[in-house]
């Protein structure tokens, strides 16, 4: 599964565009490296060249312009650097009058410092580098030597300059190959997966293993959106199911009863229309949780989410529920003093609460006597799985609980643990969706006597 | 005569409101067209508007109420939706709709609120004092009195008290008052409203007459001395 053209494939640009940095760094050291050798390389030949220089003219100066050409003609013959260094003593016309070479054209050479010169040895034209200094009589001596070693320096750091280039830029193409493979045959794993999940297999996943680097947590990621999808296209199923199921029921009760009502007397026909309309009525609501329930589900709420303080949210919903309680005989207590805040969306979180104190107040009677329900809705930062710092929100009643295996199944859709009140099993399936909105947990526990619904929450990111 | 735009392409559902506000002696338009609706919208005085979300042809409702907030129309507007998610609502309202109501729906709730979005916008900005019979709301100290006589009424009962002497002599419903009063927006299944409601009429209207708080079976409530002027639950 190779990209068609090398080009197209990033890992391949990438490498090669690394490559041509290296190669591109290489050629600037090189570059330096190269001046200053050569530059190097040249301020020895002239300091040379002004040393010799500046003793044979102090020669010549001590013990006279004979011992000068003597010292001149010994040099010639010393076999020390004879054959690159150049020698030259002119009259003050520029005629040789004592060397080995001549300046080429023939002239009389400058005073002024170290310079270049193109001169004429042994029958070839040499390019040097001469000292040239005036003696008595206008006579002048120039010592130095010719560029050869220096030519053939400059020559050598070249080609080894250029071979280096060249075979970094074959490194950088051959490394640019080579990842572009690796990179392939790691996301050959992850596009098989996407295909076999795009055609529809969404239990497929990719495989994960070894060393953390960037395709396997990319991998992960990938995974945990698969799960996530899963989970919702379950829950579709999950729900469309349900809803057919719950939903057709009363559909076909509603639709027998019109029927009837055609040929009963009027008086019968009303109630029949009375009777039907608010069974609509109440399939309305029914549509709504579940609505709501999906929406809360889809997690597209949680842009909502701002900081809530838990304490007053709770003392808010029991102001709203504790004269209901009163009046019935019971009694609604908050301990909620101690209550930190939470991450959220208020309004689902008040929801939620408003849901478990109703069903306490449905189901949380006292068996004995038939007064209402003894409520306590409890607050207090508390650890959840993992020693996560939170906040725990109970919600008690003094009722006669529920079975021990029915407790796992409060929050399924549609699921009544007792079927006598009124009710279609969707508000604690809603109170579930809320908090796992929240990332929190929702547990039910009996606790002899009484039920408790206990929510965790985890607490707010330090801001 | 209140003058109401009903803009809805579901003919049925349409007609079904129009013939409920016309009972009421309300003058009614219907409209089932996105275009023509914004053209009636814009072109003539209504007291509301009845807005539909989704219209024939992909058309949206919030785009006819967007061009009549452009136009600088405060015409109220009550958004009428299939769509009941929190998102979508909480859209419509920054669409600049003054209030939503979710399908299905009974008629007595869009009536209740279609008369409080009508009484909001013909009546000034509210009152230091509000006075129902010989009730006396004052807002600035937020006490009430009763023939003379303060009543003891706690914060919460003060706001449910104001909110109805607002829409006094309208039906106003459970759900208007757990929204405005409590600012929830579920519907608990106990009813909570009512045990408010009859601790409120406890200090208002024991040991007065006449009674002032009534009970609109199957739709609400209202604060009125003239409940024989209230429609009956619908």
């Amino acid at each position: 599964m190779a990209a068609a053209r090398p080009w197209s494939s990033v890992a391949f640009r990438l490498a090669l565009y690394y490559g041509g940095l290296l190669v591109l760094t290489m050629a600037i050291v090189l570059s330096v490296f190269y001046v200053q050798t050569v530059g190097v390389l040249g301020a020895r030949m002239d300091r040379q060249a002004e040393n010799h220089l500046r003793r044979l003219v102090e020669h010549g100066a001590k013990y006279g312009q004979e011992a000068l050409e003597g010292e001149i003609r010994w040099m010639l013959q010393d076999g020390v650097n004879t054959d690159t260094e150049i020698l030259m003593l002119t009259d003050a016309q520029g005629h040789v009058l004592l060397g080995n070479a001549a300046p080429w054209p023939p002239r009389r050479l400058s005073t002024v410092g170290v310079r270049d010169v193109k001169v004429r040895r042994a029958g070839a034209l040499v390019a040097g580098r001469v000292a040239v200094a005036e003696l008595p009589g206008g006579r002048l001596l120039a010592v130095g030597s010719d560029l050869q070693a220096q030519r053939h320096m400059e020559e050598l750091i070249g080609r080894a300059s250029l071979m280096a280039a060249f075979i970094a830029l074959v490194m950088a193409v051959v490394g640019a190959l080579v990842f572009r493979r690796v990179v392939d045959d790691r996301a050959a794993d992850i596009r098989s997966t996407m295909a076999r999940v795009a055609a529809g297999d969404l239990r497929q996943r990719i495989p994960v293993a070894g060393r953390d680097d960037e395709f396997t947590l990319l991998g992960r990621d990938i995974n945990g959106m698969l799960d996530r999808l899963e989970h919702l296209m379950e829950g579709i199923r999950h729900v469309s199911n349900t809803i057919a199921h719950n939903l057709r029921t009363p559909l076909t009760r509603m639709l027998l009863q019109l029927r009837g009502a055609g040929q009963a007397p009027a008086a019968e026909q009303a109630a029949t229309l009375a009777r039907v309309a608010r069974e609509v009525e109440e399939l309305g609501v029914v549509f709504d949780k579940l609505l709501q329930i999906a929406e809360v589900e889809s997690g597209t709420s949680r842009t909502r989410f701002a900081r809530v303080e838990v304490r007053d949210l709770l003392l808010d919903v029991a102001d709203l529920y504790a004269p209901v309680l009163e009046d019935s005989g019971g009694s609604l207590r908050a301990q909620v003093q101690d209550a930190p805040a939470a991450l959220g969306d208020a309004d689902l979180l008040a929801s939620a609460i408003a849901n478990l104190i109703d069903n306490a107040i449905k189901y949380g009677r006292a068996p004995e006597g038939g007064r209402g329900a003894d409520i306590v809705l409890h607050a207090a930062p508390a650890q959840g799985p993992g020693g996560a710092p939170g906040i725990a929100i109970t919600v008690r009643d003094h009722g006669p609980g529920v079975e021990p295996q029915a407790l796992e199944q409060l929050g399924t859709r549609f699921f009544r643990a007792r079927t006598d009140g009124q009710g279609y099993g969707l508000g604690l399936s809603s109170v579930r969706a809320i908090v796992e909105l929240h990332g929190g947990r929702l547990e039910f526990a009996n606790t002899h006597p009484g039920m408790q619904a206990r929510i965790w929450l985890p607490a707010p990111p330090p801001a | 005569m209140y003058r109401y735009l009903i803009i809805e392409d579901d003919a049925l559902n349409a007609r079904y409101i129009a013939d409920g506000l016309r009972q009421q002696g309300a003058q009614v338009a219907v409209c089932g067209d996105g275009v023509q609706g914004i053209a009636l919208a814009v072109g003539e005085q209504w007291d509301v508007i009845i807005l539909d979300r989704m219209l024939e042809g992909g058309f949206d409702g919030l785009q006819i109420l967007q061009t009549l907030r452009a136009m600088g129309r405060q015409t109220p507007v009550l958004v009428l939706s299939a769509l009941s998610a929190t998102d979508e609502r909480v859209r419509g309202l920054k669409a600049g709709c003054d209030d939503y109501l979710t399908k299905p729906f009974a008629f007595s709730e869009l009536s209740a609120r279609l008369e409080a979005l009508v009484r909001r916008a013909r009546i000034p900005a509210p009152e230091r004092e509000m006075r129902v019979a010989d009730l006396r709301l004052n807002l600035m100290s937020r006490s009430a009195e009763r023939a003379g006589q303060p009543l003891a009424l706690q914060p919460r009962e003060f706001r449910l008290l104001a909110f109805l002497a607002q829409h006094a002599h309208q039906i106003v419903t459970r759900t208007m008052l757990l929204e405005s009063v409590w600012d929830y927006r579920f519907d608990p299944q106990t009813n909570v409203i009512d045990v408010h409601i009859s601790r409120l009429r406890g200090k208002v209207d024991k040991g007065f007459e006449p009674p002032l708080i009534h009970t609109v079976r199957g739709v609400g409530y209202s604060l009125t001395d003239r409940p024989q002027a209230l429609p009956q639950g619908a």
